[in-house]
């Protein structure tokens, strides 16, 4: 970058989706920091070869997704689930339920997914991309990018209701104060 | 469509994310159907609420300042530097300017000779000088992903534009273009981006002006650290394909 105005200014545009995106792949807030930091580093050493300005966006959520897939490298991935066998399990979220979630628990549940769902579901939840750009950032056919979001969604309802029994279940349990 | 295949596309919408065909038959069935209508509400509905719990995760109030001082730090750090300022880069820059204020000294002064002078270009040379050009800092002309319009505006420009793109490249988004003049010869520059922040540039020059050109059908590789670059002749045209990539990507681009 050429003026330290500018950097700043794309720095400020996008540190906080990439900060969201960050947590839900690193599942800790000190290393979801290091990543979005890593990730401006090297936009400071190679983003000036970016000519088309309005790709910087892209750029940013590739080069981190790139990062946390080097890091995880050796890593044991969770097992992918069988979509299929859950498809008409759908557990029914209401948009009222939906609405009292705590954002906590909401990316425990995200985290809780393959990352095959996670990643394109973080992003078209974070709003900040469109099919087209979750497809260039994720460097999957934008047909696969559908399918994951689709079958994605139905995991995530899964893994909320989990939660939210859980939650309901220790209400319960809980012993009655005097 | 069946309410159940709508139903699997529909959970994929969001009504700002784009694509809209792929959505189109799905969402006119949600219309015609009141359940499957109620069911896209509530979903749309649902989703919106994830997005405004998920937007509303904390960001550590520090971040943005940690990340600042830190690409300051970086920058002040001796032996760190942009790879637009390395001196490596730089200095071919510089070269090719020389050569390129060279090539217009030589156009406009020593013109008489320049048919003699055309037989003597050397293949090997275009495609040196072509990938020291890449390297360097340059920008576009034209900026657009149309490929028709990058050939008219090529045309308009008095270079090459009947150019055969390998197949690779077809399926690749356009950038743009620009014209490059190389010993009094026109180029044509086309660019293309291979994945966010990489790019591949296809350059272009008529065959006939090399005394030495290659026989059509052969493909001549190379590679110079991250760069890579191939060039090959068809019956018309001399063509040079580089980028900031592995060289089995470009490889794989000439299918």
């Amino acid at each position: 970058m050429d003026t330290p105005t500018e950097f700043e200014s794309i720095v400020t545009a996008h540190y906080e989706p990439l900060y969201r995106f960050a947590l839900s792949l690193a599942k800790c807030q000190s290393r979801a920091c290091d990543l979005t930091q890593e990730t401006f580093l090297i936009f400071a050493q190679k983003g000036a070869g970016i000519r088309d300005r309005s790709k910087i966006k892209s750029w940013l959520f590739t080069t981190l997704r790139r990062e946390f897939l080097g890091e995880r490298r050796h890593e044991t991935r969770f097992p992918h689930e069988e979509v299929g066998e859950v498809e008409h399990e759908l557990p029914t979220l209401t948009p009222d339920m939906a609405a009292q979630l705590d954002a906590a628990d909401l990316v425990a549940s995200l985290q809780e997914l393959d990352e095959d769902f996670r990643m394109p579901l973080t992003l078209f939840y974070l709003e900040d991309v469109s099919y087209r750009e979750i497809a260039e950032i994720l460097e999957i056919p934008i047909g696969t990018v559908m399918s994951r979001l689709s079958r994605g969604k139905t995991l995530l309802r899964k893994s909320l209701e989990k939660s939210r029994l859980k939650a309901q279940s220790n209400l319960q349990n809980r012993p009655l104060s005097a | 469509m069946t309410r159940d295949q709508s139903r699997h596309l529909l959970k994929a919408y969001r009504e700002n994310g784009g694509e809209a065909e792929h959505f189109a038959q799905a969402l006119a069935a949600a219309q015609n159907d009141p359940e499957l209508k109620q069911w896209l509400d509530d979903e749309l509905q649902t989703d919106a609420a994830l997005r405004v719990r998920l937007r509303a995760v904390p960001v550590p109030a520090d971040l943005r300042q940690k990340i600042l001082a830190a690409v300051q730090k970086q920058s002040a750090t001796p032996g760190i530097i942009p790879f637009y300022r390395h001196p490596v880069v730089l200095s071919m820059a510089a070269c090719l300017m020389v050569a390129l204020g060279l090539a217009l000294y030589y156009k406009s002064h020593v013109r008489p000779a320049v048919d003699q002078a055309v037989a003597r270009l050397r293949f090997n040379d275009f495609t040196h000088d072509a990938f020291a050009f890449v390297q360097s800092d340059w920008s576009l002309q034209y900026e657009g992903g149309d490929q028709e319009k990058v050939r008219e505006w090529l045309r308009a420009h008095h270079a090459p534009a009947d150019y055969i793109k390998p197949g690779g490249l077809e399926k690749l988004q356009g950038l743009g273009c620009r014209t490059l003049d190389w010993k009094g010869q026109k180029v044509s520059v086309i660019c293309f981006l291979v994945s966010p922040g990489k790019e591949v540039h296809l350059l272009v020059i008529n065959r006939d002006v090399f005394g030495d050109s290659p026989p059509a059908g052969r493909t001549f590789f190379a590679s110079a650290g991250k760069w890579s670059r191939v060039a090959w002749t068809d019956e018309n045209k001399a063509y040079l394909m580089a980028g900031d990539v592995p060289l089995e990507e470009i490889k794989k681009l000439l299918e």
